[in-house]
């Protein structure tokens, strides 16, 4: 879309049906209520649950679209914060899928374009975010010479040599932040041992846009990650895996609108589990540890990718998995995703706080999850404190 | 007590109210932020949207109390909201004002085993209470709306369950309440009289007057607490499905009459093949499947006990009945469906039926209403008509639509051995569009009269100004309406709560 057609045109249309036919079931309020184990632990809106009003669930974002579609609605800095307060964990487009064939995160998308549109958003808080992806190709405002600093000595390939089968898409977060290269360190290191022929791109990899992306920037989006599809195109390889579950899921689910990539995309887990099923990843050593496995947002209700984390822990000798009342579909989001974490740090924290909360209530030792930026917040809390680790990190302590 | 002629519209007492709730409830449970107020503006009804004027969250019945008394000496109208899901506008502030959304108070706050029964806020879900009782081998009755009703509201609104042949309506199943009145003050009813909940649930003093809150559209007050039955989770049971040709609906009304007299059943209901292919697939494409295999006319049984003997004597009870009118069982295909539909927990997915019919276009519009049985046919053909000529060159169907715009269906339940009826018949007016809800509200005007000249009587009189189902009905009932008005002018002389509903006089003072 030029930028012309983008200015004219009131993003909000594309969901102006499902505005006004929301049939106010009130579902998208909760986990399906037929898989609710525990009613302390039943709700699926991450925002509605800590701010209440009717505004801070689907239903009530539809109202919202409704009210400025019909222009009896203003942006204010109350509609911002509605706004930018949802996570964009899906949870509310799985019940409504299922019970109300619409499309809540839709609108919700649709809402921020319009900002973004208008010339509300960024908010403040996300603007270094987009200045840091104009300058440097990540949201952390970090060079890109430091992007590889995390691989120095490892003797990685370059994903660009013709014998490299499969990239290793490291992604920002786990790049960059010091205490979540342990990340890019341990897959990296699970791979070589696997005899797997995987390549790097080091510091020439730049972010999938997955960020601009959920805080409805979506000209920078595409300006992203149509650079990030040529870039990925022209390597060749046959197979891209992540560790990061946003870059996962918009690598899989959304670049296929720009056109998509050529190679399969899975989550690094993905393979780790076809690998262990083939026997070239041997679990040898006892790692004794009950734990809990969290969803993340965007590998299980964007992706669908359940069962192969859980078939990876319960290979691990010694290691105990028990469920969350919220899992799979109805997995509570960490509260990060969408921009929240660096528009809302304090609100973060609380959804953060209420799923560690949940994770000590079946009596795990640790929380695991498969995604930096889930470990990133979830791993922030103080109260209650519960040990936050990658899936990951327990193939290695087995692997030996 | 000096009532001040205003409403929220004035400035400096509209800043007054606002400063008074927020001492009540503290600053962050109170808004007036049209961002928030217009989440309140719409329910599942076709009524227009409407915003309230402020949104107050209460935490307890203390502070709906003090939210109540600061709102009559401001003469502000004030609508309460459980969890939002009315079907006939109730929850849609028509006079602006306060919205009293009582979503805080959503705990379970005691589950009797010994006694069956549950005490409950009206924030509570439906689906809340079904997972707890049945921890302890109860169930609570519950409707077709979706799971995340509120059991409070709907109770006290009667609504009708999948379980209302053997238990009755909601307000059947309630123990006690407490009630906050319009002046502040506090009412306890039945087992809650003296304010001792414990494990006998008593009725209460009598005369009984907690009559009058019932589908009351909370015009008397606001309900904070209620003790309602649970019963005893069958350990077996069945759903046997029987099939009618397309147009014998004498048959199967005559059918399921003489199913209830029998009193061998836990429900029986006539579904059409289109409502219940919605109400059981997970999609539309399943429900296209699936109602495409399914005879026109569906009388389902729903049987069970707590033994399976006791289940096999009311099966062979049944048995009787079907060869007594001639009724054939539905095809395999129908059985081994409904198969999957037990135990419990799945027949508790037909349940959730509403959310499932409005994936078409929004919202279904809906008549209830209460008949003798052998009026169900000759309604029901008069309905179809009155469908097709508001509904018939609606034009092309918007993609995934199941079935033509002017298709109506029908749920038919017996009533306390089938002395009565509730027929429900549905429209489907596209809400997507304003020429949709056009349609609709011309349906409703069409559809009332023709139910009101037959005998229909709406025991929810639901609705508002432009679809008014039932309460049109109200002012006909003469001195009964001028009782009603009485006791309104005698419990809200200021006409805060809910004005307008029950055809009762809209304007603050003006009962």
């Amino acid at each position: 879309m030029s930028e012309l057609t983008r200015n004219q045109y009131d993003p909000l249309l594309q969901v102006q049906k499902d505005a006004y036919r929301c049939g106010k079931c009130m579902l998208c309020k909760w986990i399906d209520h037929q898989e609710i184990t525990d009613t302390e632990f039943m709700a699926i809106c991450p925002s509605g649950a800590r701010f209440r009003y009717e505004a801070y669930y689907a239903s009530g974002r539809q109202e919202i679209a409704r009210g400025l579609l019909e222009g009896t609605l203003d942006f204010n800095d109350r509609l911002l914060h509605v706004l930018f307060t949802c996570t964009e964990c899906g949870g509310c487009q799985v019940v409504c899928a299922d019970a109300g064939n619409k499309n809540p995160l839709k609108t919700i998308v649709a809402l921020r374009e319009r900002a973004f549109r208008d010339g509300l958003a960024p908010l403040p808080m996300h603007e270094q975010l987009v200045k840091s992806m104009e300058n440097y190709e990540n949201p952390w405002q970090q060079p890109r010479a430091r992007r590889d600093a995390w691989m120095r000595r490892l003797g990685l390939a370059d994903a660009r040599q013709p014998e490299v089968k499969v990239l290793y898409y490291v992604g920002c977060t786990a790049a960059y932040d010091p205490k979540l290269q342990e990340v890019a360190k341990t897959t990296a290191g699970i791979l070589k041992a696997a005899g797997v022929d995987f390549g790097v791109l080091g510091r020439d990899e730049i972010c999938c846009g997955s960020t601009l992306l959920r805080i409805g920037d979506a000209a920078a989006y595409e300006r992203v990650a149509t650079r990030n599809m040529e870039l990925l195109n022209d390597i060749g390889v046959e197979r891209i895996v992540t560790s990061c579950s946003g870059c996962n899921s918009v690598l899989k689910e959304e670049y296929p609108e720009l056109g998509g990539l050529e190679a399969e995309v899975s989550h690094s887990l993905e393979l780790i589990d076809e690998l262990i099923e083939a026997g070239d990843i041997k679990l040898k050593k006892t790692v004794r540890k009950k734990v809990t496995y969290h969803d993340p947002c965007h590998l299980g209700r964007y992706t669908g990718v359940y069962d192969a984390p859980r078939r990876i822990l319960e290979a691990i000798p010694g290691v105990e998995l028990v469920e969350m009342p919220r899992n799979r579909a109805n997995s509570f989001c960490c509260g990060a995703g969408a921009g929240v974490m660096s528009a809302y740090p304090d609100f973060a924290g609380w959804v953060a706080a209420e799923r560690l909360r949940e994770a000590a209530g079946t009596g795990a030792e640790a929380l695991v999850t498969a995604c930096p930026f889930c470990e990133q917040n979830l791993g922030g809390v103080k109260k209650p404190k519960m040990e936050v680790l990658d899936i990951l990190t327990l193939v290695s302590r087995s692997m030996g | 007590m000096a009532i001040k002629e205003t409403d929220l519209t004035t400035g400096e007492l509209y800043s007054e109210v606002k400063r008074g709730l927020k001492e009540i409830v503290g600053d962050e449970w109170v808004s007036d932020d049209p961002v928030v107020l217009i989440g309140y503006s719409r329910d599942q009804s076709l009524e227009t949207a409407h915003c309230p004027d402020m949104v107050v969250l209460p935490e307890s019945t203390e502070q709906v109390s003090r939210v109540l008394a600061l709102a009559r000496e401001f003469m502000v109208a004030v609508t309460p909201w459980s969890t939002g899901g009315n079907t006939g506008g109730g929850c849609i502030p028509q006079r602006g004002g306060i919205i009293c959304d009582m979503r805080r108070m959503d705990r379970i706050l005691d589950l009797d085993e010994e006694n069956m029964s549950v005490r409950i806020q009206p924030g509570v879900t439906f689906g809340m209470v079904y997972v707890e009782a049945e921890k302890h081998g109860l169930r609570n009755v519950c409707p077709s709306a979706p799971a995340s009703v509120s059991m409070l509201a709907n109770y006290l609104d009667k609504g009708v369950f999948q379980v209302s042949n053997k238990y009755g309506v909601g307000t059947d199943s309630i123990l006690g309440m407490v009630l906050v009145l319009p002046d502040g003050s506090i009412i306890r009813t039945g087992c809650l009289f003296d304010g001792t909940y414990g494990s006998i649930c008593v009725e209460g003093p009598g005369p009984d007057i907690s009559g009058i809150f019932h589908a009351s559209m909370g015009v008397f007050g606001i309900c904070t607490e209620m003790v309602a039955q649970l019963y005893p989770l069958p350990e077996f049971e069945d759903v046997i499905p029987a099939k009618f040709d397309e147009e014998d609906l004498e048959g199967v009304t005559e059918f399921l009459r003489q199913v209830a007299r029998e009193d061998c059943t836990y429900e029986t209901i006539l579904f059409q093949d289109a409502y219940l292919a919605m109400g059981v697939s997970m999609n539309q494409d399943g429900a296209d499947v699936l109602r495409a295999q399914m005879p026109r006319q569906n009388a389902l049984v729903y049987i069970g006990g707590e033994t399976e003997e006791e289940m096999e004597i009311r099966r062979a009870q049944l048995e009787v009945v079907l060869e007594r009118t001639g009724t054939e069982l539905a095809p395999e295909m129908m059985l081994e469906l409904l198969k999957e539909l037990v135990p419990w927990q799945r027949v508790f997915k037909i349940i959730q039926v509403t959310p499932r019919v409005e994936r078409m276009t929004g919202c279904f519009e809906l008549f209830w209403f209460n008949i003798a049985m052998d009026q169900a046919p000759e309604m029901a053909r008069g309905f179809t008509r009155l469908a097709k000529k508001n509904f018939a060159d609606t034009g092309p169907s918007p993609a995934g639509r199941p079935f033509a715009f002017e298709e109506t269906t029908f749920y038919l339940q017996p009533l306390e051995f089938g002395r009565s009826g509730m027929l429900e018949m549905d429209a489907y007016p596209n809400q997507g569009e304003p020429e949709g809800i056009k349609r609709g509200l011309a349906m409703a005007r069409d559809a009332v009269p023709f139910i009101l000249e037959r005998g229909g009587q709406f025991d929810r009189p639901y609705g508002g100004v432009q679809s008014g189902f039932g309460w049109v009905q109200t002012p006909m009932l003469e001195t009964y309406y001028e009782v009603l008005k009485g006791l309104k002018r005698t419990i809200d002389p200021a006409n805060i709560m809910n004005p307008g509903r029950l055809a009762l006089p809209a304007e603050p003072g003006a009962v």
